[in-house]
């Protein structure tokens, strides 16, 4: 215990202790934070401009209160104080409040589109009380035009906005050309039917919300995803350090002073403890920058990532991505510093490395499958590998599983995780003490091999 | 077996079809300084890797002052033949913390540490990364960290390859040292001049097996004792003296006569031999009866595949 305790530092403080160390740690959160935080201070500190919109109809068919209550509709949908994501969502897509005003003076309904056109450019304006964006429609035989004049800086904003309600008021009219009633017709385009995206719930059978099922799709995908990066990034800390002890001539020095067990569980330690200060670290940092953040996203949207995270966060979801992070850690550190005691460089390492990082990516690839089938029964069958149940897992525990399943990929992983376990060990030693290479004869040796008598 | 340090009985070890070690036995007493011989790939290192516990013997039994060597990891120094050091370390540092494996208080390791750095002059570089040294330097970094935590047995394999002869000179005062404040050390080595100044006993090894066990006089009373004569000799006459097994023209002298060099019979004294050359009145001038060194034990016991 002492001497696992001593290699768990040495290994630490050998990790912490170099530039690279630092760097890492501070510049992976700063560039992640910057991605998230910037689109958002830039959104809010960014002045807003105001989009003043004046309606010119020149259709004859009294189109002019409909279009400014289109307007005044946007107008409202940003400015709401009870539709926060709304308001955000339009302050980050557009970054303008709208407005109606009044038409200026030297436009009037009465004129044609050649005399408006001709005026309206001199008229736009970015001042106050001056239109920035002129909606001019018109009439040409059985089809409703609309010409939306804007300062550069505005092009194309409103038509983002209105174009499908113009698009209505278009349907309404070939309606009413064609008899339907005029009230009907209105009250046709106006109509609109509840649509909610549900997909079925496998163990329970009940149905659930599409946005919040995805929802929970892309966090056990996250899940995977960091499971991955964490395991796979550790044990390549574990397979460098002892490269680099095995380079040096240190390893056969430590296996005189103390056991392989000692050795091998002071170093997975040590990693283990560089990955909590790592995460400690970071988990401080988006505390900060989540209570900043927090404060930026409307309550809507904090209910719908809750809604999304659902029972991810229950104490048994959390406790199984323990179990599962820590024996996939495990298998992996242990059959990642069994290979580091067969190289005595890099290079050799990148020789073994080979075939391995190619089963390594096949989870990976899953994962990203996954998004998009989630169920897929080609993830269901390699989650229960159990070289890939560590990492497949998380992401099938973001749906709801039956007992047996969870029971069967944890048998699985105890079994096969412990035998790499032991083989690992083995093959370590072996590997610090001899220049051999790593075959698979060897590592058959190792495995059939009968303790001495 | 209370002053046994280290004993092997019938150790073997083997690797696939190849035999490294066969039936090694022998025990070396504790407060002694042996010298674990023979030439290149004869199984020593094999032999005092079994001896850490570092393999597992295929046969045999290994007891390290009077346990297993695991148990008895604490109170054992060693240092290997390939020396190995992390690099980024400073020498205080990795002293301390190897001798922290070994139990060591680390408060009392540092203290220790630097006493015995200064002590080999390396004061000035005690707090410089072991990358920045020189090997000379390195080496004796190395064996302090075997050596800090005052172990009951020492076993350096091949300590002296490497060093100039001022620190191969240093090292043997080291290992006096530790035999006089009680400590057993077996060391490994192919250069018989070291075992030959430093050891009470010897153990020669060659294709894994066992050739010999002894003190030195032993060892060398199983190679030939040499006589030279200088003298107007003739190679017959020389022949015909008892004991002599042949004989070698070592050159004219500045007188017109030639040295000769006797070779004897192993075991024979040179003695009987001198007395007949002067009762056959033998032109003899000058004599020297010389004892074989250990060098030439080495070479009659290994059968002359020594490379040393």
């Amino acid at each position: 215990m002492r001497n696992t305790f001593l290699i768990a530092q040495r290994e630490y403080l050998a990790f912490v202790r170099t530039v690279g160390f630092w760097l890492s740690l501070f510049t992976v959160p700063l560039l992640i934070g910057a991605v998230i935080l910037v689109p958002l201070l830039l959104a809010q500190t960014s002045p807003v401009k105001t989009m003043s919109v004046a309606v010119l109809d020149l259709s004859g068919e009294g189109l002019e209160p409909e279009l400014r209550a289109m307007v005044q509709a946007k107008a409202d949908a940003a400015s709401a104080p009870d539709d926060a994501l709304a308001r955000m969502a339009a302050r980050m897509a557009h970054q303008k409040e709208v407005r109606l005003v009044a038409l200026p003076a030297g436009l009037t309904p009465v004129m044609s589109r050649a005399e408006a056109a001709a005026k309206i450019p001199g008229l736009l304006s970015e001042d106050s009380g001056k239109p920035s964006t002129i909606l001019l429609a018109y009439d040409e035989g059985e089809k409703l035009h609309f010409d939306i004049w804007s300062v550069p800086s505005q092009a194309g904003n409103l038509k983002d906005m209105i174009e499908w309600d113009l698009h209505g008021l278009q349907y309404e009219k070939v309606a009413r050309l064609n008899g339907v009633d005029a009230k009907l017709a209105h009250d046709m385009r106006k109509a609109r039917a509840d649509i909610v995206s549900l997909t079925p719930k496998p163990a329970a059978g009940a149905a659930q919300n599409t946005q919040v099922n995805n929802g929970t799709g892309f966090i056990g995908f996250m899940l995977g995803f960091a499971t991955w990066m964490t395991i796979f990034s550790s044990s390549m800390i574990l397979l460098g350090g002892v490269i680099e002890e095995k380079s040096s001539k240190v390893l056969e020095v430590l296996l005189a002073s103390t056991s392989t067990e000692s050795l091998l569980i002071g170093k997975v330690l040590g990693v283990a403890m560089v990955l909590l200060t790592v995460g400690g670290i970071w988990g401080c940092a988006s505390l900060l920058l989540g209570t900043y953040g927090l404060s930026s996203i409307p309550p809507q949207a904090i209910s719908a990532i809750k809604a999304a995270a659902g029972g991810l966060l229950s104490p048994l979801h959390l406790g199984l991505l323990a179990v599962y992070f820590v024996f996939g850690y495990l298998m992996y550190g242990v059959s990642f510093a069994a290979i580091g005691a067969f190289c005595e460089t890099q290079k050799d390492a990148q020789a073994v490395m080979g075939p391995v990082m190619m089963v390594l990516m096949i989870p990976m690839l899953c994962m990203q499958a996954a998004l998009q089938v989630p169920d897929s029964p080609i993830i269901r069958w390699l989650s229960y590998v159990p070289i890939f149940t560590p990492f497949l897992m998380p992401l099938r525990l973001s749906q709801p599983l039956p007992l047996w399943e969870i029971a069967v990929t944890l048998g699985g992983m105890v079994i096969v995780g412990g035998f790499m376990i032991v083989v690992g060990r083995k093959a370590f030693k072996q590997g610090a003490l001899t220049g051999g290479k790593l075959t698979w004869g060897t590592l058959f040796r190792i495995a059939t091999q009968k303790p001495a008598a | 077996m209370a002053d046994v340090a280290l004993s092997l009985e019938g150790v073997c070890k083997q690797y696939g079809d190849f035999e490294a070690v066969r039936d090694l036995s022998f025990a070396v007493k504790r407060g002694t300084i042996c010298g674990f011989l023979g030439p290149n790939g004869a199984g020593k290192t094999s032999s005092v890797r079994m001896m850490l516990g570092l393999s597992e013997p295929t046969a045999g039994q290994i007891t390290v002052l009077g346990g297993t060597a695991a148990k008895a990891l604490d109170r054992i120094g060693f240092m290997p033949e390939e020396r190995g050091l992390y690099r980024k370390m400073t020498p205080v540092d990795v002293i301390v913390f190897l001798a922290g494996l070994k139990g060591v208080k680390a408060s009392v390791a540092r203290k220790r540490g630097k006493e015995m750095l200064e002590a080999q002059g390396l004061g000035p570089f005690m707090n410089k990364q072991i990358r920045s040294l020189s090997k000379g330097m390195s080496q004796k970094v190395q064996l302090i960290s075997c050596l800090v935590h005052e172990p009951e047995l020492v076993i350096l394999d091949e300590p002296f390859s490497g060093l100039d002869p001022v620190n191969q000179q240093g090292l043997e005062t080291v290992i006096r040292d530790l035999a006089k404040r009680g400590a057993t050390v077996l060391f490994s080595t192919h250069v018989m001049q070291h075992a030959e100044r430093l050891c009470e006993k010897v153990v020669l090894l060659t294709k894994g097996q066992k050739v010999f066990e002894g003190s030195l006089k032993e060892a060398r009373a199983a190679a030939p004792r040499h006589l030279d004569l200088e003298g107007a000799l003739g190679a017959a006459d020389l022949m015909a003296l008892p004991g002599v097994a042949s004989v070698s023209d070592m050159g004219a002298t500045e007188d017109g006569a030639h040295l000769w060099q006797c070779r004897l019979h192993a075991g024979q004294s040179a003695h009987e031999a001198l007395k007949a050359a002067f009762l056959r009145g033998l032109d003899v001038r000058r004599f020297e009866a010389k004892e074989p060194s250990l060098h030439e034990a080495f070479i009659v016991l290994t059968g002359g595949e020594a490379d040393a």
